[in-house]
């Protein structure tokens, strides 16, 4: 009979390797599944399962094992989210989803939005950013800038999609 | 918490668990990474600490004199003073000390939690290597070694070893 989740805790409070396997292939897909509607980006959900899995692994000594041990993994879950939420501001965790609000306003139905009214860089920050789910640092990388440069000019691009499409005023030194 | 915040969390949990796993493609290199950072190889941690005890030893023979090196050519050294106070066989075990132990004090700037229990897992069999690793190097670069001293020596190392290895990860284990 397979262990509860309960059980594999008590193994894996004894720094018991399998036990975490275990119960990491029974909830990865879980922690990862609501990660991505959090944040609507893979490569920032896949992160922060990553961190998920290493606050619990640091908190498993506090786990009271008279409790389930779904709900204390959600905590954490929610908690870790919560962290990334204050440390890269609210702003770009959900600039994916301000960008599929854009491009609905368009085409609902199409997923590719046609970004040739942006300047080239901010088409191509746009561009690595929504349809290859790159970060600001790899983005900041490949065009040779900071982070938060590319986070500037993402958010530039927004506005000024917004003006493209007759959601939103921009002012023109900001273009 | 108010009941209204109670409401939101309970129906965020009842969305976390309606979640299929099997829905959600996990990458394989995710449980990959994850497990090298929170089941390090002792061994390749070991390494690392053999590095850092290479830099922060030597460094060290500028404070404490080990067997007689005394590369920077210092006037005063700590051995000194332990052998005026306390005789030359308790100087020798707080020389072990003293420069095994500030080689993993130091190491907790650099390695993680899980690092320092990976060590903690094997600190006999790992700070016994890293003595007799440091007392052939100090032999090769011509230390004056007795048996005896050494003995006291090893002594020390192991009992500062034991105390910084353990003590470094209570308070790391605590803090985090």
């Amino acid at each position: 009979m397979a262990l509860t989740d309960e059980e594999l805790m008590k193994s894996y409070v004894k720094d018991d390797t399998m036990a975490f396997e275990i119960l990491y292939q029974r909830y990865s897909g879980k922690v990862l599944g609501y990660l991505l509607q959090k944040t609507r980006s893979k490569n920032i959900a896949q992160d922060l399962t990553q961190d998920v899995f290493l606050k619990l692994h640091r908190s498993r000594g506090l786990y009271n094992q008279d409790l389930a041990f779904a709900p204390w993994l959600f905590t954490i879950t929610r908690s870790v989210f919560l962290d990334a939420v204050k440390k890269r501001s609210l702003e770009d965790l959900t600039d994916a989803k301000e960008f599929e609000k854009i491009a609905s306003w368009v085409e609902p139905e199409k997923t590719n939005l046609d970004l040739n009214g942006l300047p080239e860089i901010q088409r191509k920050v746009v561009s690595m950013r929504v349809y290859d789910e790159a970060t600001f640092e790899e983005i900041a990388e490949k065009i040779s800038t900071t982070p938060q440069n590319v986070r500037q000019i993402f958010s530039r691009a927004l506005k000024n999609l917004k003006v493209i499409f007759g959601k939103g005023e921009v002012n023109e030194s900001e273009r | 918490m108010n009941p209204k915040d109670k409401g939101f969390l309970v129906q965020e949990f009842q969305e976390f668990s309606k979640i299929d796993p099997q829905a959600v493609k996990v990458p394989e290199t995710l449980l990959k990474s994850l497990k090298g950072r929170l089941f390090p190889n002792p061994w390749k941690v070991f390494f690392k600490i053999s590095g850092i005890h290479a830099v922060v030893g030597f460094l060290s023979l500028g404070l404490c004199n080990q067997f007689g090196l005394n590369p920077f050519n210092t006037n005063h050294s700590l051995s000194d003073w332990f052998m005026q106070t306390a005789g030359h066989s308790v100087c020798m075990v707080f020389c072990g000390v003293f420069f095994v132990a500030t080689t993993y004090l130091l190491a907790n700037l650099i390695l993680s939690v899980e690092e320092l229990n990976a060590i903690r897992k094997f600190k006999g069999l790992q700070v016994g290597l890293l003595s007799i690793g440091s007392l052939a190097a100090f032999y090769f670069f011509g230390g004056q070694m007795v048996l005896s001293f050494t003995l006291f020596w090893m002594l020390g190392a192991f009992l500062g070893g034991f105390a910084t290895v353990e003590g470094s990860y209570q308070v790391r284990r605590w803090a985090a």
